[in-house]
């Protein structure tokens, strides 16, 4: 309409002036050519509308816009939602560059000003926020212009009136100037145009009328009067949509940044919006926006950061954008840039920001304690802080604003001169990757307290939790209840060390378990090692745990134990040996004092244990005594282990089979039923029980139970020979002179002569154990060396004896008198000569 | 030392090449194990004072056992005992019912042996001294003999067959005075056991009970009795290689000879047997198996654990059970010493060198059997020595190396059905074909 109309204006404007022209020509210009005086005719006009045209168009712009405001707004509106983002902001940088070239040069003085007063206070921060600052700005015409009674911004104190609503400030008023190209243009979305209508209720608190990016000229009036209720209200109202809350915001941004006010404004706003972000906590745009806002705005309006700021860290962790919050990276970068080392805070709140960070569970249930182990490992590191290479990429402030209306980059530097450009720190790999090794380790070790945290999210302080807890955080997070537990340690140490394992459990865990799991005792024994004590059993290692109603026995390990996970295999297998030995020590149902001492000399006598283990089996093996093993959970693990094994495994049993020196059926029993279970024949362990004791004197050099079964192993057979043991066969020799002399009495045979004298007074007696016919066979029989058999039946037969018997007869008294048979059967019988001899010798001194 | 007398080397030698335990002489070669062997001289002079004593003597194959019951026998001999020594087999033991029992009583009393006739069957010189004796009494008494053997024997009539043992006595006297051969040695078969049948024993001695099966026990307590009677101090049963009864399947049968051996615990441990001893050799199975072994016997079990007080490296020998260690390479190596010097006298010594040479060859052919089981060992060391003596000129050291030691397998340890060693029931079905 405008175009056709501007046609016929220049068409009917021309030809008035032509005629003009012509009259001015015929009467002045008469003297000169007639080809001048056409020309002048045709040309002058031209000259003339085009002036006009001009003039025109800069009178009538404000005039054309707010007249037709209703109108042109509609259109805008659906123009707009149509209309992509990338496309806009294109359209925006073209016009920021031709825009800005104009201000730029007046910025840049205002803001060298303002960081030179700024450099005289605050010399001792060293980080000076020097903007040469490049804030474009859009704006289709001057702001200057007014209209109404208030035009812009209207700071805080100031009482503004719109639709009978009194406002404190801090908005925009008046007619909004155009945003963007004379044909896609939108009015500045945060301007209260008093003009527009305004409903008489603001009811639409959801927001269900408001567009996504809202402008307070393109929302409908029951919105405005929503916006400017709470507007009156002081803003308090947290639950309303968020879109009202931008439209505050959108003018809050505008003024900070491109109406560039005075510090004290700056800090008022930069307030504002805190509450605000506050407000909407729950929102998370809200907190994107407006952290980034204030990421930016508080260095700006500090100009520069503090670096023992405890709100900064806070809203630095609370960021929520993909990238590094802005404030870390002026921080990391002025810190690097300084050439200062960075510290564990510091390095802490860039990996948790870090968008390539990797962290787990144990870093945010657990986040104090985490960032207080995080730090311990650090320091012990990197005693110094660490140190970051200079990045080469230096760091630009951009800021993209949430209203969409405009965008600003600032460079920064630093240093007292203000002359060191802030490097980009958020390309550096190797700093974050130190972190997040520290970070791991520090993830692993909270991973127990973690888990238990998990379980019980109010288990904090709690004994078990705090068990659970690295024990280099004890100091950082103490415990009252920790510390009685220690007490109740020593006392049930001291009092012998078993207790009842749901009693442990309970005052670990604060409650009592319905049944031992695997889990509560395992926490339990970290717990209490961690507190320096013992638990035995461990269900890692053991057999089994104990049930309900069983004991447990706790014992001073001596020391803090972290990795309870950590033994060595000795220490395994010594404790399966311990298992089995107790097994069959328990046996016979009652456990002697010579068993229980064989059973600790086995664990003294193991070799390749630390102490420590040692300490475990002692334990273990109290356990065992009073909780006796049973076949069935012995039987798994039997089958399971290997042969070079099985050795020792017999050697432990029957070793505290003869413990007491006295087998037992029932010993037996357990040792045939461990022998079936390791797949070796039962016959063997008779050979073992058997073969381990050893009741011979000589062989006796130590206790009969150091003679185990198992570990004579056919040696080198050069060695073996040469290996005889000198002092062994003396003292088999002794012993079998001592077994000689014992035979030697029983079997002694006198020596002839002289027993021959000693019996030759006696001799007129001599007979006189034998009867007459005996006697009278005797006489016989001296007269002959040897008698067949026959000859001596019948002269045995004359006497009226029967052989046999006489000859048993006369062979005892032989026996008797001399300690020799007479008569000795062989092939007929032979009489002995010595004998015969010495009778004969009597008998003729009888006569 | 007493002198080695030459019959008791030769007896020596010829054992030990023949792989078997001497029967005479074994004091010259015994090594060590005093407290054992003084503990059970002990046990013989009580029985030759009118006790009892039972000894288990348990100890793994090849560690001596044997060896040593066949010392304490001689030992109980020379103490004026009389023995009855056998080894139980398959066909002979405790108890059956198939006549394996009065096999075991058989041949006991065939092994029957006095300190005069030490090699055994001294059981008619037995029963003839005691004749004698009574014959003579009665001269002196002017009584008939007869009547002097019933009166002596009276007591007997309270032992269980007592009246048919004194019976067969008398009918010895018989035979003797009659000069019925016949008589007599069916009396000395009766006391043997050996006959099968009670009728056979009717007709020839016209008793009507027999030694069977049932009664092995019984008349072992005859036997003591009498052997008193006879002017003896006592008997010393032996019975070897128990596992025998280990080996038997049947729980039943085991139970049963069990049962056997805890009466005749329980008379020794009780007193009521007189002058009577029992040693049981078995390997540490018969004694220790859970299942099959003497603590399979619920009774046994008990009365067989040992003296509790024993512990801590305390020693108590006098319980029941005496266990036999094995021997070592120094017992071996004062074994072989002991070989030599019965062997090679008191000249000619082999060098102690050759004795070590000699293990370290055994050791190298069978490995640590050659001194667990030194059977072999010390048969080829005999054999050593014997080539050494007969060929003067031979260096010890050219014949070690060509040795040929060979291992010994050890017991068959094969399971043994009841019925093994029972008598046919028919010769009928001994053989049949298709």
């Amino acid at each position: 309409m405008s175009i056709v109309w501007k046609i016929l204006r220049i068409v009917g404007l021309y030809v008035v002036f032509f005629f003009v022209s012509i009259i001015v020509a015929a009467i002045a210009l008469d003297n000169l050519p007639d080809t001048f005086e056409a020309l002048f005719a045709l040309f002058a006009p031209v000259v003339f509308v085009w002036w006009y045209e001009k003039s025109r168009a800069a009178k009538t712009a404000d005039k054309v816009d707010s007249r037709s405001a209703a109108n042109f707004l509609t259109t805008n509106q659906a123009e707009y939602s149509t209309k992509p983002k990338p496309y806009q902001s294109k359209q925006n940088y073209a016009e920021l560059v031709r825009v800005g070239q104009q201000e730029k040069a007046a910025l840049e003085s205002a803001a060298e000003r303002r960081s030179a007063e700024k450099l005289a206070r605050q010399k001792q921060t060293s980080r000076i926020l020097n903007q040469p600052l490049q804030a474009e700005r859009q704006r289709k015409s001057s702001p200057a212009r007014s209209h109404g009674r208030h035009q812009g911004w209207v700071p805080k104190g100031q009482f503004v009136t719109i639709a009978g609503r009194t406002i404190d400030g801090m908005i925009y008023v008046g007619s909004p100037p155009q945003i963007g190209s004379s044909y896609y243009g939108e009015s500045c979305r945060a301007y209260i145009d008093p003009l527009l209508s305004v409903a008489r209720v603001g009811s639409d608190k959801n927001g269900d009328n408001m567009s996504y990016w809202p402008g307070y000229s393109s929302i409908p009036a029951v919105c405005r009067a929503t916006y400017l209720d709470w507007l009156v209200d002081g803003r308090k109202d947290g639950t309303i949509n968020p879109g009202y809350m931008f439209l505050f915001f959108y003018g809050l941004e505008r003024r900070f940044l491109v109406d560039q006010p005075s510090d004290d404004e700056k800090q008022e706003i930069v307030e504002e919006v805190e509450r605000l972000k506050s407000l909407f906590s729950a929102n998370y745009s809200v907190q994107r926006y407006l952290g980034e806002f204030l990421d930016i705005a508080r260095i700006m309006a500090m100009g520069g950061i503090s670096l023992d700021d405890a709100t900064l860290k806070q809203a630095i962790l609370e960021n929520h954008s993909w990238d590094l919050p802005f404030s870390l990276k002026f921080a990391l970068g002025g810190m690097i840039a300084d050439g200062k080392a960075l510290n564990a805070e510091w390095l802490h709140l860039w990996l948790l920001c870090h968008p390539e960070r990797r962290l787990r569970t144990p870093a945010e249930r657990c986040g104090d304690e985490f960032k207080a182990l995080f730090k311990l490992k650090f320091d012990a590191l990197h005693p110094n802080g660490l140190k970051v290479r200079t990045p080469r990429k230096l760091l630009k402030m951009d800021y993209r604003a949430a209203s969409s209306e405009f965008n600003c980059s600032v460079n920064l530097t630093t240093g007292d001169g203000a002359d060191v450009a802030i490097p980009d720190v958020s390309d550096l790999r190797s700093p974050v990757q130190k972190a997040q090794k520290i970070a791991d380790e520090a993830m692993d070790e909270l991973d127990k307290f973690s888990r238990y945290l998990g379980r019980n999210p109010d288990g904090r302080g709690t004994i078990e939790a705090q068990a659970l807890l690295p024990a280099e955080l004890w100091s950082l997070f103490p415990s009252d209840e920790l510390e009685a537990l220690k007490d109740w340690a020593r006392e049930q140490v001291a009092a012998g060390g078993l207790v009842p394992a749901l009693d442990l459990i309970s005052r670990l865990e604060g409650e009592t378990p319905k049944k031992l799991g695997k889990r509560n005792l395992t926490g339990a024994a970290d717990a209490l090692a961690r507190i320096g004590f013992g638990m035995a059993p461990d269900p890692r290692f053991s057999l089994r745990g104990p049930k309900i109603g069983e004991p447990v026995v706790i014992f001073e390990l001596g020391e803090v134990v972290e990795q309870l996970e950590d033994v060595s295999p000795a220490y395994r297998a010594a404790l399966f040996e311990l298992a089995l030995a107790t097994f069959v020590a328990h046996a016979d149902s009652k456990i002697v004092a010579a068993e229980r001492r064989a059973l600790r000399e086995k664990i003294e006598a193991t070799t390749g244990l630390t102490e420590l283990e040692r300490k475990r089996l002692y334990a273990n093996l109290e356990w065992y005594l009073d909780v006796p093993p049973d076949m069935s959970w012995l039987r798994s693990k039997l089958k399971d282990s290997d042969a070079e094994h099985h050795l020792a495994l017999r050697a432990a049993v029957v070793a505290i089979a003869h413990a007491d020196s006295v087998i037992k059926p029932e010993e037996v029993t357990c040792i045939e039923k461990i022998y079936k279970a390791l797949g070796i024949d039962a016959g063997l362990a008779y050979a073992d029980l058997h073969a381990g004791d050893v009741p011979d004197g000589p062989v006796r050099v130590k206790a009969a139970e150091a003679e185990t079964p198992g570990e004579q192993i056919p040696d080198e057979p050069k060695a073996k020979a040469a290996s005889l043991d000198a002092a062994r066969i003396a003292a088999i020799r002794n012993d079998t002179e001592r077994v000689s002399s014992v035979l030697g009495e029983i079997f002694s045979v006198d020596d002839d002569e002289s027993d021959a004298s000693i019996a030759a007074p006696a001799l007129p007696s001599s007979l006189a154990g034998l009867d007459p016919k005996h006697t009278s066979l005797l006489e016989q029989i001296i007269q002959r060396e040897h008698w067949t058999d026959e000859e001596f039946d019948e002269i045995a037969q004359k006497q009226g004896l029967m052989s046999s018997g006489a000859l048993e007869a006369i062979n005892e008294w032989a026996f008797e008198k001399f300690d020799e048979a007479l008569l000795d059967e062989y092939d007929g019988y032979d009489v002995s000569s010595d004998i015969a001899d010495t009778l004969r010798a009597e008998m003729t001194k009888g006569d | 030392m007493s002198r080695l007398k030459p019959r008791e080397r030769d007896a020596i030698v010829q054992a030990l090449r023949a792989g078997v335990v001497p029967k005479l002489g074994l004091r010259h070669i015994q090594v060590g194990r005093a407290r054992e062997i003084e503990e059970l001289v002990k046990d013989m002079d009580r029985i030759a004072d009118g006790g009892s004593a039972i000894r288990f003597i348990i100890g793994e194959y090849g560690s001596g056992k044997t060896f040593f019951m066949n010392l304490i026998r001689l030992v109980a001999l020379e103490k004026g005992l009389v023995v009855m020594f056998a080894d139980l087999a398959p066909d002979r033991r405790i108890h059956a019912t198939g006549g394996q029992a009065r096999g075991l009583y058989a041949e006991m009393a065939r092994n029957l042996a006095t300190r005069t006739k030490p090699d055994g069957g001294a059981l008619s010189n037995v029963v003839e001294r005691f004749v004698s004796q009574a014959h003579h009494d009665a001269e002196a008494q002017e009584q008939s003999t007869d009547e002097i053997i019933r009166q002596r024997l009276a007591h007997f009539e309270e032992l269980t067959g007592g009246f048919d043992f004194a019976q067969v006595i008398r009918r010895y006297w018989e035979g003797h005075e009659t000069g019925d051969e016949e008589l007599k040695s069916a009396a000395i078969r009766w006391l043997r056991g050996e006959f099968a049948t009670k009728t056979d024993a009717r007709k020839a001695l016209g008793v009507r009970t027999i030694v069977n099966d049932a009664s092995v026990y019984d008349h072992l307590k005859l036997m003591s009795a009498f052997v008193c009677e006879a002017g003896y101090k006592g008997l010393l049963v032996g019975l070897d290689e128990m596992v025998n009864l280990y080996k038997l399947t049947s729980s039943q049968a085991r139970n049963a000879n069990y049962e056997q051996i805890l009466r005749i615990l329980n008379d020794v441990l009780q007193g009521s047997a007189e002058s009577l001893g029992f040693l049981m050799g078995g390997t540490p199975e018969f004694l220790m198996n859970t299942r099959r072994g003497l603590y399979s016997y619920e009774a046994l079990q008990s009365r067989l654990a040992e003296n509790t007080f024993a512990r801590d490296g305390l020693v108590d020998l006098s319980g029941p059970v005496i266990r036999l260690a094995s021997l070592t390479p120094e017992d071996l190596f004062v074994l072989l010493a002991n070989i030599r010097a019965v062997m090679q006298g008191e000249e000619a010594i082999l060098p102690d060198n050759a004795l070590e040479a000699f293990m370290a060859h055994c050791s190298d052919r069978i490995g640590e059997a050659y001194f667990r089981t030194p059977r072999n060992t010390v048969t080829a060391f005999v054999n050593l020595l014997a080539v050494l003596e007969q060929n003067p000129g031979v260096e010890w050291s050219d014949l070690i190396e060509e040795l040929d030691v060979a291992e010994d397998s050890g017991d068959d340890m094969s399971d043994v059905d009841e019925s093994v060693g029972a008598v046919p029931e028919s010769d009928e079905l001994a053989s049949f074909r298709l």
